[in-house]
C-alpha cells in the first residue's frame, strides 16, 4: 500500500514546517515535499503605515533574526528620504550600521554551528535524540558548547551596543543610524576580559574551522555526498567582486560558475527576480526571469556567497577561502553539508570585520544621519545569516506606505531546500518499511544545512512539538510519533 | 525593598510585536520600574548565552506568555531537563537550566510564570483577556517580591492551585 510518510515540524529549525514523503505501492519514495507555513500577512500590515516606522515594525516579523529585517527596511527607507544606497550614508551611519549586521551574522552563524549542527557532527546521524543537542554537547564537550555559548553572547552585546535594545531596536533610522559607539563599548569589546573580547572571538572562530576540517578529514564521503545537486547561486557582492554582507550589487552564477546576473543594482530586482506560486505551498519560489520558472530557481545563503564572490576582504577568512576554492577547483561548490564550512568562513571573516570596524574612528564621531531629495519608492537588500533578504516599499504623498513586498532568504531557497529533501529522502527511505530515527533525522539535516527561519511564529509555550505521521495512499494514519 | 544576599532574575520574553506573545516582556519592565533591587531582563526568546546569565543568580522567574495555561495564570517550579524538547532557534527554560548546570556546575533555583495569552497577531498591545491575565499575574509577582527568599518561592509554586 502506498505510504505518505509526514514529520511536521521540523526540529531545530525555526517555525512550523512539515515535511511529507510519499511512498509507492513498493516502498519507494515517489514524492517529497518541504511545506512551510510563511507568514505573508505582513506587507498588508505595513499598507496604511508611515514609511519611517518600518525599521522598527518589521522587527515584529521574527524573534530571531530581527536585525536583519531592520537593516533591509532601513536600507529601503534611506532610498526613500533620499539618501541614496548603501555607501550614501555618512561614514558612521554606514558603519556602525555595519557593525551591526556583523555582530548579527557572527552570533547568528556561532549559535547555528555550535548548537545546531555539531551535535550531528559529534554524535553521528543515528544517535539518540535526548543526547544529539546541545546538552549532549555540554556533557560530551564542554568546551565547544562554552564557546559557542560566549560567542554568541558577544554577538548580542554588539547588538545590543549598536541597535540601542534587545527587543525591537532602533538603532538604524532614515537615511542613518541614532548613535555613536562609546570609549567604553569600544574598549569592552576590544580589550575585555576573557574570553569576551574580538581576540578571543577571532581566535574560536579558527578553532571552530580547524574543528570543522578535522571532521572533514575523516568524514569526507558523507559531507561530500550528502545532498549534492547542480544549482545556480545569488548574492549581494561588492562592486569589485568581494564579499560583501551588508551591501553591494546583485550578482548570480549558474552551476559551472558563469555569471547569468552580471552585477545589477538592486533596485531593479523586480526587472530580474519573479515569484511562482504553486498550488501545494504556502510559500513562493523565487526565479530569475531570464532563465525561466522551471530553471531559474537559485540557492541563497553561505554556500551562495562563496560561489559568486571573488574574494574575501579580510586576510584570515581569505586564507581559508583559498583552500576552500581549491577543493572544487574553483568551481561552484554544490555539496549541502559544506554550507556549514562556508558558514564557518563568514564566521571568521564577521569576526576580522568586527574587529576592523573596532577601530575605525568614524564609529565614534561624525554625522549621523544623511537625507536628501525624497523619493516614492525604495528597495533595501542585505545578506541575512540565511541568505539575501529583499524588502520593497513604495509610499502616497502622505508618506504612507501603499505597497511593501518582502522576500525572505528561506523563500530564496525554497527550491533548493525541497531539492535537497528530496535528495536525502530518496537516499535514505527507498525501500524501508520502517522509519528511523536516524532516518527522520538525515532529512532534517539536509533542511538544517540552509540554517531556515520559517515562520517568524510567536514561541510561546505549548507550541512545536514534533509530530510524525504515516498515511496511507487513502489517508488513513497509520503510525504517529510525537518527541 | 531589598533582595539582600538572595540574587533574583526576572526574565520575561516574546515578541511584544506579536500581541499576547508580548505578555512576559510587559511584565518584566514593570517590575524593573518599580523594584529596582531585583535584576530584570527580557528578549524575544531565551537561548543559549542566557545560561551563562544564570550561572550568577540565587534564583529566576521565567515569565512568559502560554497557549494552554491554566487562567489567569500558573506559577511552577522547573527542574533542569536533559530530555530536552526545544527544537529551534530558542530554547524552554528547562533546557536553559540543564545547559547552565552542565557548562558552570550550578543552576538557580527557577520557576515560570506562564500567563495565559488568547491571541498572536501581528499587532502590538494584548488582548483583553490576556490583559486581566497579566494585570493578576503581575500583582501575584509583585507580592511575591517584596519579601523574596527561596522558602517564599518554593512555597508560591506549591500553592499553585491555591492561587488560581
Amino acid at each position: 500500500m502506498a505510504r505518505k510518510i509526514t514529520i511536521e515540524p521540523v526540529t531545530r529549525v525555526e517555525g512550523h514546517g512539515k515535511v511529507t514523503i510519499q511512498m509507492d505501492d513498493n516502498n519507494n519514495v515517489s514524492q517529497s515535499r518541504l511545506h512551510i507555513v510563511e507568514f505573508r500577512g505582513f506587507e498588508r500590515f505595513a499598507q496604511g503605515r508611515p514609511y519611517w516606522e518600518m525599521p522598527v515594525l518589521v522587527q515584529r516579523l521574527c524573534g530571531i533574526c530581527p536585525v536583519s529585517h531592520h537593516l533591509a527596511a532601513a536600507k529601503a527607507v534611506d532610498v526613500i528620504v533620499g539618501a541614496g544606497t548603501g555607501e550614501g550614508l555618512t561614514p558612521t551611519g554606514e558603519k556602525m550600521r555595519r557593525l551591526m549586521h556583523y555582530g548579527q551574522m557572527f552570533q547568528s552563524h556561532a549559535l547555528h554551528f555550535f548548537h545546531l549542527v555539531s551535535p550531528d557532527l559529534l554524535f553521528g546521524a543515528d544517535a539518540d535524540p535526548a543526547i544529539r543537542n546541545v546538552i549532549g554537547v555540554a556533557l560530551e564537550h564542554k568546551d565547544l558548547a562554552v564557546q559557542g555559548v560566549m560567542m554568541r553572547k558577544f554577538g548580542q552585546e554588539i547588538i545590543l551596543a549598536t541597535a540601542g535594545k534587545k527587543i525591537h531596536g532602533t538603532g538604524a533610522i532614515p537615511g542613518g543610524i541614532n548613535k555613536h559607539l562609546t570609549q567604553a563599548e569600544k574598549d569592552s569589546f576590544l580589550k575585555g576580559a576573557d574570553p569576551l573580547n574580538i581576540d578571543k572571538m577571532i581566535e574560536w572562530s579558527q578553532g571552530a574551522l580547524d574543528f570543522f576540517k578535522s571532521y572533514h578529514a575523516k568524514n569526507a564521503d558523507m559531507l561530500d555526498n550528502f545532498a549534492v545537486f547542480p544549482s545556480s547561486h545569488l548574492s549581494l557582492v561588492r562592486k569589485d567582486g568581494a564579499l560583501d554582507l551588508y551591501h553591494g550589487v546583485l550578482r548570480a552564477v549558474d552551476a559551472e560558475g558563469k555569471k547569468i546576473l552580471n552585477d545589477v543594482d538592486y533596485q531593479e530586482y523586480l526587472k530580474h527576480i519573479g515569484e511562482e506560486v504553486r498550488s501545494w505551498s504556502y510559500m513562493k519560489f523565487p526565479y530569475l526571469k531570464s532563465l525561466g520558472k522551471k530553471d531559474g530557481w537559485y540557492t541563497v545563503g553561505p554556500l551562495a556567497r562563496l560561489n559568486t564572490a571573488d574574494f574575501i576582504p579580510t586576510p584570515l577568512a581569505q586564507k581559508e577561502f583559498e583552500a576552500y576554492k581549491a577543493y572544487t577547483k574553483g568551481k561552484p561548490n554544490h555539496m549541502s553539508m559544506h554550507m556549514h564550512y562556508a558558514r564557518l568562513i563568514e564566521l571568521l571573516h564577521s569576526a576580522e570585520m568586527i574587529k576592523q570596524l573596532l577601530n575605525d574612528p568614524d564609529l565614534m564621531k561624525g554625522e549621523l544621519v544623511k537625507k536628501g531629495v525624497k523619493q516614492k519608492e525604495g528597495v533595501g537588500l542585505v545578506e541575512a545569516p540565511r541568505g539575501t533578504l529583499f524588502h520593497h516599499y513604495r509610499i502616497d504623498d502622505e508618506d504612507k506606505v501603499v505597497m511593501a513586498n518582502l522576500i525572505v532568504s528561506t523563500t530564496n531557497n525554497n527550491e533548493p531546500m525541497n531539492r535537497a529533501v528530496n535528495y536525502v529522502a530518496s537516499k535514505v527511505f527507498n525501500g524501508k518499511s520502517e522509519i528511523t530515527e536516524g532516518m527522520m533525522n538525515r532529512v532534517e539535516m539536509a533542511i538544517r544545512a540552509y540554517d531556515p527561519c520559517l515562520s517568524c511564529a510567536t514561541h510561546a509555550l505549548g507550541q512545536m512539538p514534533l509530530e510524525v505521521e504515516l498515511v496511507d495512499s487513502m489517508g488513513n494514519t497509520v503510525d504517529k510519533k510525537n518527541r | 525593598m531589598d533582595s539582600g544576599e538572595f540574587k533574583v532574575l526576572v526574565y520575561g520574553y516574546g515578541n511584544p510585536g506579536r500581541m499576547d506573545d508580548g505578555i512576559g516582556v510587559e511584565i518584566a519592565e514593570r517590575i524593573e520600574r518599580e523594584f529596582p533591587g531585583i535584576a530584570v531582563d527580557s528578549n524575544y526568546q531565551l537561548n543559549v548565552e542566557d545560561a551563562y546569565r544564570l550561572s550568577g543568580i540565587d534564583a529566576v522567574i521565567f515569565v512568559d506568555a502560554s497557549l494552554d495555561s491554566g487562567e489567569p495564570f500558573e506559577f511552577r517550579r522547573v527542574e533542569p531537563s536533559l530530555n530536552i524538547t526545544f527544537t529551534t532557534h530558542s530554547m524552554l527554560p528547562d533546557s536553559v537550566l540543564s545547559l547552565c548546570a552542565e557548562l558552570y556546575g550550578r543552576h538557580p533555583d527557577a520557576y515560570v510564570l506562564a500567563v495565559r495569552g488568547y491571541s498572536w497577531d501581528l499587532n502590538e498591545g494584548l488582548s483583553a483577556g490576556a490583559k486581566a491575565n497579566s494585570e493578576r499575574a503581575y500583582e501575584f509577582l509583585r507580592d511575591l517580591l517584596q519579601n523574596p527568599s527561596p522558602r517564599a518561592f518554593k512555597d508560591a509554586a506549591d500553592d499553585e492551585k491555591t492561587i488560581n
